[in-house]
């Protein structure tokens, strides 16, 4: 896997860590801090103060686990979307004086994101077995879904990162889509509390694929349709194929432009 | 299992086959190629199997 640098992606994505909590008395503990308390928040916030219910489920947590499925994933995707959009420019002083391969440094936002979502995923589960939440084998989908998410979120990311070096004022319409993008797929809400002609419309939204995989593997307890988690597939790795050619296109007028 | 074994060692197989043989601006096309192949195996290999 020379093509892509491993030893390169995983000294940056040790050293981002470092980086982030450089200085600081507990170090990379905060890195398990902020995950609990999200969750924490979560919990607390809407299933015990709000008293949030899921339609037909009165489980005091239902709605907490339904929020936390989609939510943790959800950030991890637009962390990664966000951050590497803008990475060509944040590394440009390391662009130029160093020769690197520039999709590495889109792939250690994604590790970077990765482990910060496995240690809150650890959290949740260890949640799930103290509220003794029934636990299913389709669980063993997830990490295959994340990956599959966090592709697509890699190629999105690489896509901008190369036009954002053209384009600066990208980097804030990407900030707006995202934001806008989190409204439009069910995450904080059922989908049956949409209007139908809004419902027939999501299947134009890539994320409804994997956040209902989460959903229904988390809630229901039951596995993802087939056709959308090889929709999934084909779309994540296909729009992957398509970002690296449009990088590899316009490699040489980035490294210029930068 | 003995499924996932399977087919990881042959996606093994496949990394080695585009690291020696597919032409250095082609290889990431390669790795996309195998890694959608190698999910999708995982993917429908887990439907299958709990469905039976």
């Amino acid at each position: 896997m020379s093509a892509i640098g491993l030893s390169f992606i995983w000294e940056f994505t040790k050293r981002d860590f470092s980086e982030r909590f450089a200085g600081s008395m507990l170090g990379a503990v905060w890195a398990l801090i902020w995950p609990i308390v999200n969750l924490l928040i979560y919990i607390i916030i809407f299933g015990k103060l709000m008293g949030a219910r899921l339609p037909g489920n009165s489980d005091t947590y239902a709605y907490s686990i339904y929020l936390i499925s989609g939510l943790i994933p959800w950030i991890a995707f637009t962390n990664t979307i966000g951050r590497a959009s803008t990475i060509f420019l944040e590394k440009k002083t390391l662009i130029t004086k160093v020769s690197l391969r520039l999709p590495s440094l889109v792939i250690f936002v994604g590790a970077a994101e990765a482990v910060t979502l496995a240690v809150t995923y650890a959290f949740f589960f260890i949640f799930l077995v103290v509220t003794e939440y029934p636990l299913n084998r389709h669980m063993l989908l997830v990490p295959l879904i994340f990956y599959l998410q966090q592709v697509l979120a890699l190629s999105l990311g690489l896509l901008f990162a190369t036009l954002t070096t053209f384009f600066r004022d990208l980097k804030e319409v990407v900030g707006i889509t995202l934001q806008l993008w989190f409204w439009a797929t069910p995450i904080i809400y059922v989908q049956d509390i949409l209007p139908n002609f809004i419902k027939r419309l999501l299947v134009l939204n890539p994320a409804v694929y994997f956040i209902d995989a989460y959903h229904d593997i988390f809630m229901y307890a039951k596995l993802p349709s087939l056709g959308a988690m090889v929709f999934l597939v084909v779309m994540a790795h296909g729009v992957a194929a398509f970002a690296y050619w449009v990088f590899r296109s316009l490699e040489k007028d980035v490294r210029d432009a930068i | 299992m003995i499924f996932v074994i399977l087919l990881t060692v042959m996606a093994l197989f496949g990394v080695q086959y585009v690291r020696r043989r597919v032409a250095p601006s082609k290889k990431i096309y390669g790795y996309i190629l195998l890694s959608a192949v190698y999910t999708a195996g995982l993917i429908i290999g887990h439907y299958y199997f709990t469905a039976s």
